[in-house]
């Protein structure tokens, strides 16, 4: 049913119908801009990079043959232009190591407030959802890759082996080493692992 | 691979739900063995629901989207660098567009010039344009009919280096084709006053009666685009024109099924383009089939 939907969607879009593919942007937009924003850590930039992708997709639909999902082949469309926008901005701040970590104020993480947890401890969590997020952007470009497809985006090994063109087994062991990465980014930040160990200290 | 590396990928693959129940006895036997790995298990799950959520896209975020897509087809001409590349590539080719009719039961002509071979000339005065041109003309009888029910009138491009003239329309007797030997130059001058000669340049037999079909399959397409402006475009006016090469990359690609792009296609222009909304339908030079559009920045 919701294929169908989307089909139909995609050949009237084809026709040049822009409130068909307006559908298509809604059912998208949330997920495209997530990509973007935990790919580039900038909401301006994954705005900017999320805007693109969809007219990228507009201009590029007649391409789109439904070989696979055309939400498939709009996230590899946005993947690969994330990417191509790091690599960019690698390139033009290689001289200036300063990184400026969007403070994120639009966050709106389901922030279920833990009952057992003291103020401390949630102080804690807090402090360690934000050593995290700028953990992902110090892990290289593959392994921000698929941690933000499959934690974020919620992709399976199948959907992200699609996206990437990756065997399934290739996947699974490369999401294994980006965690592993993102261990080792926030231990290289000192005192976080003081927040997890206490964080997990409550736990049983 | 050492069994901490197996037990890594087993610990991650348990977070995603992935294990089989083998694995997940491997996993269990390891770290019961190994408590560096039990550590690393514990830490990995705190990563995992820690992990940021999907955040709200930001407001404004859907129509800044849509409002690039409008943009992307009608839009007003010129921006000036676009505007002026188009007439250029227009006035290189020494196009002058034949013609004609709109009043009185005259028919209307549709003209094209296939051809380059008119050197890099921009100042594509008629006469310029007329002594350029090889000498190949259509015969057009059979078409007129048809023609006449469908009047439409056509832009000549006669532009100035600046290119920022507009076009000229007019209205002229259609000539017979038994009237037409070689270069065929309608008699603007007496017909329309003062509007400025053209000349009528087509590419062999047949073409003529191809181009009204493509003009007619752009104003259907256009019809049934759901462009939201299209109704802003003035579809009595039209021009056919080769495609060039800068404008081939651009194309946006309707359908394919006709073998795919090969530089022999027509830009069917709709509209004016010298102000107003037009917009750039791309046809198979063969058939007048519609097989994309050319986005207009």
């Amino acid at each position: 049913m919701r294929m169908a939907t989307e089909q139909e969607l995609v050949k009237r879009a084809k026709r040049g119908d822009p409130d068909a593919f307006g559908q298509l942007v809604t059912d998208n937009e949330k997920r495209i801009y997530n990509l973007a924003l935990r790919m580039t850590g900038s909401p301006e930039d994954a705005a900017e990079l999320a805007q693109e992708a969809f007219l990228n997709a507009w201009r590029g639909l007649h391409r789109f043959q439904g070989e696979s999902s055309f939400a498939t082949w709009l996230y590899r469309l946005a993947s690969n232009a994330c990417i191509d926008f790091l690599r960019r901005e690698k390139r033009r701040r290689s001289l200036s190591m300063t990184v400026s970590l969007d403070d994120e104020t639009c966050e709106r993480q389901a922030e279920l407030p833990d009952q057992r947890s003291t103020p401390e401890q949630h102080l804690e969590r807090q402090e360690l959802r934000r050593a995290i997020r700028d953990g992902l952007q110090r892990l290289s470009e593959e392994h921000r890759q698929v941690l933000v497809m499959r934690e974020v985006s919620g992709l399976s090994y199948a959907e992200i082996g699609q996206v990437l063109e990756l065997e399934p087994g290739t996947v699974k062991s490369r999401i294994a080493r980006a965690r592993l990465a993102l261990r080792k980014a926030l231990e290289s930040e000192g005192n976080l692992l003081d927040g997890i160990a206490s964080v997990r200290g409550k736990g049983p | 691979m050492c069994d901490c590396d197996q037990a890594l990928e087993w610990i991650s693959a348990a977070l995603d739900g992935a294990l089989t129940p083998e694995e997940q006895r491997g996993l269990d036997a390891h770290l019961a063995a190994c408590a560096e790995c039990r550590a690393l298990a514990k830490e990995l799950r705190q990563l995992q629901k820690e992990m940021p959520g999907e955040a709200e896209v930001p407001a404004g975020f859907h129509q800044a989207v849509m409002d690039r897509i409008a943009a992307e087809q009608v839009v007003p001409f010129p921006p000036k660098k676009r505007g002026n590349r188009t007439w250029r590539s227009w006035a290189a080719l020494a196009a002058v567009f034949a013609v004609v009719a709109a009043g009185g039961g005259m028919a209307a002509r549709l003209g094209y010039f296939a051809g380059g071979g008119s050197g890099n000339s921009t100042a594509a005065a008629p006469q310029a344009a007329a002594d350029a041109v090889p000498s190949a003309y259509a015969d057009v009888s059979e078409d007129e009919r048809q023609a006449e029910r469908q009047p439409f009138a056509i832009m000549e491009s006669a532009m100035d280096r600046a290119g920022t003239e507009s076009a000229a329309v007019s209205a002229a007797p259609a000539p017979e084709p038994a009237e037409a030997p070689g270069l065929e130059k309608n008699s603007v001058g007496a017909a329309g006053g003062d509007l400025p000669a053209q000349y009528r340049q087509t590419a062999g037999s047949g073409a003529d009666g191809l181009e009204q079909a493509a003009v007619d399959n752009s104003r259907t397409w256009l019809a049934a685009s759901g462009l939201d402006r299209k109704n802003a475009v003035d579809t009595e006016q039209a021009a056919v024109d080769a495609i060039d090469e800068t404008e081939l990359a651009d194309v946006i690609w309707e359908d394919r099924t006709s073998g795919g792009p090969d530089g022999s296609e027509w830009v069917v222009t709709l509209g004016d383009p010298a102000g107003h909304d037009c917009v750039r339908v791309v046809c198979d030079s063969g058939t007048g089939k519609v097989l994309g559009y050319l986005p207009v920045e």
